[in-house]
């Protein structure tokens, strides 16, 4: 195939302009979905991964049969998880306390983070966790931004995205009355700021933290009865999988009191699951965006063939193969295909720019799959498009056209 | 083939070669076995000797075109032999005679078909594209526009172009591969009368000075006069000069 024939081509292919502009249009916002809707489950999928990976030798207890809210351990429940077997797999362990009320708190307060736009608004939730226990997970108290980790009682500190410009309900060194049961109110004093960035679980995380003591003091002033140990323990195995973790688990099951065992990897991989569901409808997606950019082509295509019969009569008088002209008529449909998939990237991609402006941590990621899919698109919408428009100029019958049959 | 001879008026076994085109009972029937069967070519038998300039003239309807598509391997006849030179086009396959159109043959519509999108130039290169165009094919066309006497036209589009110019970049096309023989159905069809006249010795030149063989397909007497032999078709029977019939 020669240098002229694809020069020819090209001058071909962009003839009509309109029409071209049109199924290019059409190809361009097909595939521009289609990357968008990929990349996003791409990121979700990655972003999933990732937690998974991280959560795999998560387990958090409970008390057997009991909900977190009203679980009761007993103080000394840590010594006797590590009393297992396996305790040298334990490489942290953190026992909480669930903090009642903030809920009822924040009935008007509700934020979403800067970090993950678009992701679901978060309602407060506080907890009682010891510095030291809390370190060995690198949580809340090991990232705080500004401030200081809280030291007294009454002292809390609260996720970045509560005091961002946006919302800005706290600011370190404010003190917020807090109602308890509607007849009084506790003073409580932001003294530190902690970091979300990096957390991909920050939604499912605490946004207010505080110290044991003044947790379980503002516990006993909510609830009916008194409370001296924690609601849940947080433990995290030194595992690689969730079977590994599994096994250690098991182990938590001979303990007294019963515990109730959750494998927070488990959890995760059930979400993910519902990823799948994501994945079919984007493919669906994928074969509409073919069947109608294919479409698209075929009907600009055939158009142009029609009004171009007279063309192909004379190529065919002049000597042209049937296949050259075939070929001909493919390479335009490619090169509409092509612009039409590349433009759609470029759209796609630019949504993506657009949503994603801002967040410091960016989970709709373009892979090269989606490139190479998007390449393959074009030309696959090419090659399948060209062929009946390409058979028909190719099967003209010079004489038939010329006499103007 | 031997049985066929004795119906070409003029062929003698021994000079079989100065003729560029044989038929022995060409024939095609249109529609064949439908009610609507045409006899477009009834059992045709003649020759187109080497280097002339003929004319085929007939009325309406008379198998004119039908008879130069298919010498022109445009087309398949229904039973007959024709031969281009030593070759028997009849019978040949879709690829070998697209072979043939673009190395022997050269053509020139009434409509002068020429691409609007390229440039006269490129109209010209058209039969080359395929195979790719060197600097000597384009020096070549444009040597071909000249001596259509169109070199200054060479960028133009055909929409620039007035009819006569728009002929003569066909007959530059026709041209650009040095064909044997060039076939025109009514190529003065769509002129006026001076343009025609322009055409016509425009084809009687290239004629003379490259010995390119020239049918022409024309209803106009003043086409014919210029032709030093005329063929008559009427109902797919073709008539040959000094009276003879070819049947
Ligand atoms: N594809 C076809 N199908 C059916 N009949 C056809 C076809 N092509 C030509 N014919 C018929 O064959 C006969 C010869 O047609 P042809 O075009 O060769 O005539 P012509 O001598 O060139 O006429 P004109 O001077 O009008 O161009 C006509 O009766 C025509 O209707
Ligand atoms: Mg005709």
């Amino acid at each position: 195939m020669s240098f002229q024939t694809i020069s020819f081509v090209v001058k071909n292919t962009f003839r009509k302009k309109l029409v071209t502009a049109l199924s290019i249009t059409g190809i361009a916002i097909g595939v521009g979905l289609m990357v968008t809707l990929s990349s996003a489950s791409a990121g979700f999928n990655q972003l999933l991964d990732n937690t998974i990976a991280e959560t795999l030798g998560d387990v958090r207890v409970t008390e057997y049969n009991k909900d977190i809210t009203i679980s009761q351990l007993p103080e000394n429940i840590t010594d006797t998880i590590m009393t297992i077997e396996n305790s040298e797999k334990i490489e942290a362990i953190s026992p909480i306390i669930y903090v009642q009320g903030f809920e009822q708190f924040s009935e008007n307060i509700t934020a979403s983070s800067p970090h993950r736009p678009g992701m679901a608004t978060v309602a407060l939730n506080a907890r009682g966790i010891n510095p030291i226990n809390d370190a060995q997970f690198e949580g809340p108290t090991t990232r705080i931004i500004e401030g200081r980790v809280y030291q007294t009682n009454f002292e809390i500190i609260v996720a970045d995205f509560l005091t961002s410009d946006s919302n800005g309900f706290f600011v370190v060194g404010q003190t917020i009355d807090f109602q308890i049961n509607f007849t009084y109110a506790i003073p409580l004093t932001v003294v530190g700021i902690f970091d979300t960035s990096q957390d991909t679980l920050a939604m499912l995380h605490p946004t207010i933290v505080m110290s044991v003591a003044t947790g379980r003091m503002l516990n006993n002033l909510f609830l009916p009865y008194e409370l001296t140990g924690y609601n849940y323990v947080n433990i995290r195995f030194d595992s690689s999988s969730l079977e590994t973790t599994e096994k250690y688990a098991e182990e938590l099951e001979a303990l007294e009191p019963k515990l109730q065992i959750e494998l927070i990897g488990e959890a995760m991989q059930d979400a993910s699951s519902v990823m799948q569901n994501f994945n079919t409808v984007q493919i669906i997606l994928t074969v509409i965006v073919i069947v109608a950019g294919g479409m698209a082509i075929i009907v600009a295509q055939l158009m142009g063939v029609t009004e171009r019969m007279k063309e192909f009569a004379i190529m065919k008088a002049t000597g042209w193969k049937n296949r050259t002209i075939l070929f001909t008529i493919i390479l335009e449909s490619i090169i509409i295909g092509l612009v039409g998939a590349l433009i759609g990237f470029g759209f796609g991609a630019g949504l993506i720019f657009i949503a994603q402006r801002g967040a410091t941590e960016t989970f709709i990621v373009i892979t090269w799959q989606i490139a190479l899919q998007v390449l393959a698109l074009g030309i696959g919408f090419g090659l399948i498009a060209g062929l009946i428009p390409g058979i028909r100029a190719a099967r003209v019958k010079p004489m038939e056209v010329i006499r103007g049959l | 083939m031997t049985e066929h001879i004795n119906h070409i008026e003029l062929t003698k076994r021994h000079d079989l070669e100065k003729y560029i085109i044989r038929t022995y009972n060409l024939t095609k029937i249109y529609n064949k076995g439908e009610p609507s069967e045409v006899v477009a070519l009834n059992n045709v038998s003649f020759g187109i000797e080497q280097g002339k300039m003929v004319s085929i003239a007939g009325p309406s309807g008379s198998g004119k075109s039908t008879l130069l598509n298919i010498l022109g391997c445009m087309d398949s006849a229904t039973s007959g032999e024709a031969f281009l030179k030593e070759i028997e086009i009849t019978g040949l396959s879709e690829g070998k005679l697209a072979t043939i159109r673009k190395t022997e043959i050269g053509f020139v519509f009434q409509d002068f078909l020429l691409i609007p999108t390229l440039s006269a130039l490129e109209n010209v290169l058209l039969p080359l594209i395929p195979d790719g165009i060197s600097k000597t094919d384009r020096e070549r066309a444009l040597k071909t526009l000249a001596m259509v006497g169109l070199e200054q036209r060479a960028k133009h589009k055909p929409k620039e172009l007035s009819g006569g110019e728009k002929q003569r970049i066909a007959i530059a096309r026709a041209l650009i591969n040095n064909p044997s023989i060039i076939f025109a159905d009514e190529p003065t069809g769509n002129l006026d009368s001076k343009n025609g006249d322009e055409i016509i010795a425009l084809l009687r030149s290239l004629n003379r000075e490259m010995g390119v063989t020239v049918v022409i397909v024309s209803h106009d007497p003043r086409v014919w006069e210029k032709t030093d032999q005329i063929l008559r078709l009427e109902d797919g029977i073709i008539f040959v000069p000094n009276g003879n019939e070819s049947r």
